[in-house]
């Protein structure tokens, strides 16, 4: 009986609490355009990223590293990967890098139970260890399995990701370091850095004006509800080593529910006042038939 | 039984044998929990990027408050339903909720990675975090169980607390308190236990909503928006369940009879609210359509349809029935079922998970299995010792089936991803490029070279160096301005421009804007669309130059230069730089504070340092021929398999003969330290000589005469703090003194090229283009490239084209059309060195049957001297003119021990060649000869000992006997002086095109009056015959001070007759084709069929006739 009136207050609540509302970004946040038609696979930007945040050192120059696929992990923040889309075409491999997307509406900001992971409205999601409790939850909602985390690490262990080196273009100018280290370094630039805005922009400027070049479809742009990497690709993305990812943000639907769960803690009150209703009425029923009987017997 | 009938704390034995193993079961988890804590999560789980929530979330903490719902549920039916006669399982259930949601919490503290900052929820919280929820929840509901236990701890010891020995006199103090908290709690009591009903809702569906976040991740089956009441409602129905099977298990330990008076009626409410949860669940199937997986035959689909048929279905028909709920063995074995919800939270957090990049699926470590264990053992064993302490109830109960529940539920397979790596790519063609036209802007126009260095693109990146872009030579092969210059500006000032086509600049004569004049800063946000200067150098070249892999069988390749795989379609003559380092080398960083030594700071303690990095390099040095002075030698002939031939062991020239017994004085030019003698160790990496390479000060010298060690005065930490490329200045500490330190035996290798001024050498000038040697002599692994007449090993090679191409001549002029038709016949060395030995004299003969004598008073003496007593006579030249020699790269090697041309000149070293070999070409060379010493009887050439040798005792027999001892050959005794000659190659000393030889310094037949005349009408603008007098102006030469006194004039450069011709080619044919001046030739009749096709673009036809 509990659980029916529960279940009624929940679906009817859902109803209410669309309103709940995702972080929001400014006009001006930042973000990142990636044409993957560029890229050559140097692995600049890995080394790049590995430099700025003193990441363990390893061989960049190896490139057989990229006959397998490979994730991004506590020890690399970004990774460069191989495809061969179409291997009966006379064409050589697509290359990939893949990293943090700091989601527009982030799936692991929602979840982090202290707010670590925390969404800047300048665009980067950055994340704060010393609020972290370690619960990895976040790396359960990521929906591109992006926070790695410091197994091996017994006492300090951190979640490790891209930061869109925050520190770095929120606080230096864009031509003494202000940008981000894999962006910078990039020969071929495949990397855009700017405003998300001006990047949609862009990224449309290039797919009309290169017909038959680009897939018609921008990696990012609705995905999971936004995200500021943006991706251009001669190739469709499932085959690039990019899930299958639908335009609703996770965050959406939970805190759709929390919302309507605790609305001014309405309905758990509600509810602590109906059982005390009935336990109260039931207990006087018995006492009255308690007294009922005292006074038959009398 | 009265439902008031009083709790008692169980009499039975406490230490039974299931004690023990319970024990045991602790003791083995507590083991993996310190390891966990000592070696972090990595060492005992198999937890991952991919799976960071396991046994411990998925099972321990998730089911294990799903299966203390019987706390919750029996609370609100005793208490908030009043239903007194159920009284009797309120307090077993009470205490499996509170030791349940204990282990939660310390489970909980075992996974979470930072544990020490699980109070930070507290002061720092995210409201829309589920997470929050559900630890708040938790913590808050963990201390009302706590708070509904009390009574009990009251009804335990009030009146009876006997503290021991002197806490004693607390007691009185307990007692109060105990009295304290009876009082206010009977009052309050029911508020903890309604608040007890709602968190447990609150947090029982929060669980459920824990995995809505991971919208993309959990299979259909499970992810639903009422995931949250789903968890709510199957674990209000798990409680009563749960607690009759508790009961009845401890029933049956203690051989008591199933409780089945309290039990049977509480069934009765089982089947409804299982009823509520089946339909909800069945509902929201078929409401979304999920039912479509069922059968899928996945691991997934096959587990929820256990989960349902047998954890859901099959519980709620049996207990419909109500045999099934007045039969002990059915009640239980249908409670048992229905427990199989266990298997709905395994689903929903660790089966029906599947991340995006899932390699292979998660199956929980053996220590994240033993601390579960060992938290369930300890739960037994704990409620076990309460039961024995506290009155909770008659009965206890011993889980000993729990581990056996376990088991049905680690049913998984693993799942493997693998990537293919097929691959089939060729070139791809970018346009059809249209033939260059004799117009503005032409190849002419086009700068020939262009350093491209920017402190723009510094700014951004320094990791490499400056790249040498060869412009006209791209332009040259490119044919099309429009295609690197791909827009002009509108305007003046325009950054943008609009798309640039060769017509319209060749019809305004305007000439191509420089990159930069639109390319600059990167993401500038008013131009986002236009990359920075460096992301335009690297789209552009990079365009071309990757690699493409040409399939054999496809038609004809065009631009063989980027083509790997296909045999030959990708030579070093005609490649391409198409990696990084290829086009710009790296920059060397920094060593000052990499590098440090303490103590004595001597030669071996330096190398010492340099491998503690670099030894995977110093390895590669001991496999190269500068380290082991021999190597494979596929250009000697006969030898072409060998690969010890060097001057280790085989090598003997004229000039100062052999290195054999002439260790340590010889070695000091080897790039190792100590090689004294014969039993140097050649695999002892620890002896190399990193900084004679490495040298970035210029200040390090080796000492002339101790095998390699440097000069004592040298500061080598400073040295090996500043470590650099190689360049000129340290190759040549060793290579522009060739010959004893002093630069006699090479050609053109002299210390005038550490500084030179262009006219010394075009590629290496230093106010040029200051070309350090690795430009040309490229270097893998220490490897060094390079191919030499002289030296028999070679370890890659190069050649002018590879630069150049073999139409180097660029330009649509005719000049240039003649010229690049002598590439196939004649050397470029041979035109544009034409003479060698600018830089300092060499020795161009060296007479040793004369040494031994004191030289005359009248005896020249000084550096270029042409007696001394040690070495003889010698002859010196200056600015000399070379020999030409036909050569395809193949050589034939006088090896120590080969016999000597008896009674004519011994050839140590001859280049290969013929008039009819079509690879021959004519090089220029530096002919050697000499008198040495050979053994009379033996027949062959002596390797003499002449250092501590023939130097101190003058005696020529002794020197040869120790030499040839040393070389392992016998000796005779007998010896006699041989006339031998040498060759080296001139390869250096490059001269200014406009110093090159001119065609009439050769062609005699050009000096003619007719000679181009025959086909070509004198026009106005072009005067033939200056045109083929162009070039090296001796006369010009000799007042710039060099001795060429003698070149003045000459017409016969290169001697026609000495290489087969029967005179000039012009008048007398070429090597395999007509020329159109030979003698005997007619004129064409008409000009389409006398110029090849492919030519014809070139010439504009009007200057022909």
């Amino acid at each position: 009986m509990a659980g029916a009136g529960l279940g009624t207050a929940f679906t009817s609540g859902l109803k209410k609490a669309r309103g709940a509302k995702p972080p929001g970004i400014s006009r001006d946040a930042v973000g990142v355009l990636v044409d993957t038609t560029l890229c050559i696979g140097c692995r600049k930007c890995e080394q790049a990223c590995a430099e700025r945040h003193k990441l363990p050192d390893r061989s960049f120059e190896d490139m057989t590293v990229l006959d397998r696929p490979r994730r991004p992990d506590e020890g690399a923040y970004t990774v460069v990967n191989k495809y061969h889309p179409d291997p009966g075409a006379s064409e050589s491999a697509t290359f990939v890098k893949f990293q943090c997307m700091h989601c527009v509406d982030p799936a692991c900001a929602s979840a982090c139970i202290t707010g670590a992971l925390s969404k800047q409205k300048s665009g980067p999601v950055t994340y704060d260890p010393n609020k972290c409790i370690g619960c990895r939850y976040c790396m359960v909602a990521c929906p591109f399995e992006i926070p790695a985390y410091e197994y091996h690490r017994a006492l300090v262990p951190k979640v490790r990701k891209c930061t869109l080196c925050f520190e770095y273009i929120s606080k230096l100018p864009r031509d003494k370091g202000g940008l981000p280290a894999c962006a910078q370094v990039c020969p071929m630039e495949v990397m855009t850095f700017g405003k998300r805005s001006n990047l949609l922009e862009l990224a449309r400027w290039k797919i009309k004006n290169n017909p038959g070049k680009y897939v018609d479809h921008i990696f990012g742009e609705h995905e999971v509800g936004g995200t500021s990497w943006l991706y251009l690709a001669s190739h469709p993305f499932e085959k690039l080593g990019f899930p299958n990812l639908g335009a609703k943000a996770p965050p959406r639907l939970t805190e759709s529910i929390q919302h309507a769960v605790f609305q001014g803690f309405l309905p758990p009150l509600a509810l602590f006042g109906i059982l005390g209703g009935f336990m109260w009425l039931t207990g006087r029923k018995k006492e009255t038939n308690g007294k009922n009987r005292q006074e038959d017997d009398q | 039984m009265s439902p008031t009938e009083q709790a008692e704390p169980a009499e039975n034995k406490f230490f039974t044998p299931g004690v023990f193993v319970l024990l045991g079961l602790m003791v083995t988890g507590a083991a993996f929990a310190v390891v966990r804590f000592l070696f972090g999560l990595g060492a005992v789980t198999n937890l991952s990027n991919r799976f960071p929530w396991g046994l411990w979330i998925g099972f321990d903490v998730v089911t294990g408050v799903a299966l203390a719902a019987g706390g919750f549920t029996t609370s609100a039916l005793v208490y908030v339903f009043n239903r007194r006669q159920y009284h009797a399982v309120i307090r077993p259930a009470l205490l499996t909720a509170m030791l349940g949601y204990t282990f939660v919490v310390l489970g909980l503290f075992v996974d979470i990675g930072r544990y020490w900052n699980i109070w930070r929820p507290l002061i720092s919280w995210n409201p829309t975090s589920v997470l929050f929820e559900v630890g708040m929840c938790v913590a808050i509901y963990s201390t009302v169980l706590y708070i509904e236990f009390i009574p009990i701890v009251v009804e335990r010891f009030q009146g009876r607390v006997s503290l021991p020995g002197p806490i004693g006199v607390f007691n009185s103090l307990i007692e109060w308190l105990l009295r304290l908290a009876d009082l206010v709690l009977s009052k309050v009591m029911f508020l903890f236990i309604i608040a007890g009903v709602v968190l447990s809702c609150l947090h029982q569906s929060a669980l459920g909503s824990l995995m809505l976040v991971a919208t993309y991740k959990v299979h259909p089956l499970w992810y639903t928006p009422i995931l949250p009441l789903l968890f709510l409602l199957s674990a209000i129905a798990v409680g009563y369940p749960m607690v009759v099977f508790e009961s009845m298990i401890a029933s049956r330990s203690l051989k008591r009879k199933a409780e089945m008076e309290v039990l049977t009626p509480l069934a009765r409410f089982m089947p409804v609210l299982i009823g509520i949860y089946l339909v909800f669940k069945l509902g929201d199937m078929v409401a979304r359509g999920t039912y479509m997986y069922l059968f899928d035959g996945t691991l997934q689909s096959n587990s929820f349809l256990v989960e349902i048929i047998f954890g859901l279905i099959l519980p709620f028909v049996l207990l419909l029935m109500r045999r099934v709920r007045e039969s002990a063995g059915w009640l239980f074995f249908a409670s048992l079922l229905y427990l199989g919800v266990v298997l709905n939270r395994v689903n929903v957090f660790l089966v029906g998970f599947s991340p995006p990049y899932m390699t292979e699926r998660y199956f929980p470590a053996v220590g994240e299995i033993a601390i579960t264990v060992g938290f369930i053992a300890a739960l037994i064993f704990l409620y076990r010792l309460f039961v024995t302490i506290f009155p909770v109830l008659g009965a206890h109960s011993k889980r000993k089936a729990v581990a056996l529940l376990l088991i049905p539920f680690f049913l998984m397979f693993w799942l493997l991803i693998s990537g293919n790596s097929a691959e089939a790519e060729a070139f791809n063609e970018k346009k059809t490029i249209p033939p260059a036209k004799k117009v503005m802007p032409s190849i002419d126009d086009a700068p020939k070279m262009r350093i491209l260095d920017s402190p723009l693109i510094n700014k951004y990146s320094d990791l490499y160096e400056q790249v040498r872009f060869m412009h006209a030579k791209h332009a040259n092969v490119v044919k099309d301005c429009t295609i690197c210059h791909h827009r002009v500006p509108r305007e003046k000032g325009d950054k943008y421009g609009k798309p640039a086509t060769m017509k319209e600049l060749t019809g305004t004569k305007t000439m191509p804007k420089a990159c930069s004049s639109c390319h600059d800063r990167p993401w500038n946000p008013e131009r986002i669309h236009v990359p920075g200067l460096k992301g335009a150098y690297h789209q552009l070249c990079i365009a071309c130059h990757r690699v493409s892999r040409q399939k054999a069988g496809t038609n004809k390749v065009r631009y063989r230069s980027f083509i790997k795989g296909l045999k030959g379609a990708r030579t070093l003559v005609s490649r391409a730089p198409l990696d990084c380092v290829s086009c710009h080398p790296r920059k060397v960083p920094d060593h000052k504070d990499l590098v440090e030594l303490d103590g004595n700071v001597d030669a071996l303690s330096v190398t010492k340092t340099c491998l503690s990095c670099h030894e995977s390099q110093g390895g590669a040095v001991l496999n190269t021929g500068h380290w082991k002075w021999q190597g494979s030698s596929p250009f000697t002939l006969g030898n072409e398999k060998r690969i010890d031939l060097g001057k280790r062991f085989q090598g003997i020239n004229n000039t100062t003969i052999s290195l054999t017994a002439n260790w340590p004085k010889c070695t000091g030019c080897h790039i190792g330290y100590g090689w004294k003698g014969e039993n140097f160790d050649f695999t002892d990496m620890t002896k190399i000589d990193c900084l004679v390479c490495h040298d970035g000060t210029g200040t390090y010298q080796k000492s002339l005469m101790q095998a390699g060690f440097p000069e004592r005065s040298a500061k080598l930490l400073n040295v090996a703090q500043h470590v650099g490329k190689p360049n000129r200045r340290t190759c040549g500490s060793c290579h522009f003194s060739g010959g004893m330190a002093d630069p006699v035996k090479h050609a053109e290798m002299n210390p005038k090229l550490l500084d030179p001024v262009r006219n010394m050498d075009v590629h290496m000038a230093s106010d040029g283009m200051d070309f350090r040697c690795q430009e040309c002599h490229k270097t893998r692994k220490h490897k060094i490239s390079g191919r030499s007449v002289f030296v028999p090993w070679v370890e890659g090679y190069f050649s002018c084209e590879g630069c150049h191409t073999q139409k180097p001549h660029i330009g649509s002029n005719l000049l240039a059309y003649h010229l690049n038709k002598h590439t196939d016949h004649v050397a470029c060395q041979t035109c544009h060195i034409p003479i060698y030995s600018k830089g300092s004299p060499v020795i161009t003969r060296w007479d040793w049957s004369t040494a031994g004598k004191d030289p005359g008073k009248n005896e020249p003496h000084g550096k270029t001297a042409t007696f001394e007593k040690a070495y003889g006579s010698l002859t010196w030249k200056r600015c000399v003119k070379p020999v030409y020699l036909w050569y395809n790269g193949t050589v034939k090697r006088y090896l120590l021990g080969d016999p000597i041309n008896e009674g004519g000149v011994t050839e140590l070293n001859r280049p290969e060649g013929n008039r009819q070999d079509s690879d021959s070409r004519i090089y220029p060379f530096k002919a050697v000869t000499g008198k040495q010493l050979s053994d009379a009887v033996y027949k062959f050439l002596v390797p003499p000992k002449l250092w501590h040798g023939y130097w101190e005792h003058w005696d020529w027999n002794k020197a040869a006997s120790e030499g040839l001892t040393a070389a392992g050959l016998p000796h005779s005794g007998k010896y006699k002086f041989v006339e031998t000659i040498a060759y080296h190659g001139v390869n250096h000393e490059v001269l200014p095109k406009e110093r090159a030889l001119s065609c009439a310094q050769c062609h005699a037949a050009l000096n003619n009056e007719r000679a181009c005349g025959r086909c070509h009408k004198s026009s106005g603008d072009i005067d033939f015959k200056a045109l083929a007098h162009k070039g090296i102006d001796f006369r010009q030469m000799v007042k710039e001070g060099y001795h060429a006194a003698e070149l003045i004039g000459r017409t016969d450069y290169i001697n026609f007759k000495a290489l087969g011709y029967a005179g000039d080619p012009i008048e007398v044919g070429g090597r395999f084709e007509t020329l159109p001046l030979q003698t005997g030739a007619q004129p064409p009749p008409s000009y389409e069929s006398f110029w090849s096709k492919e030519q014809g673009d070139l010439c504009n036809p009007s200057t022909l006739w």
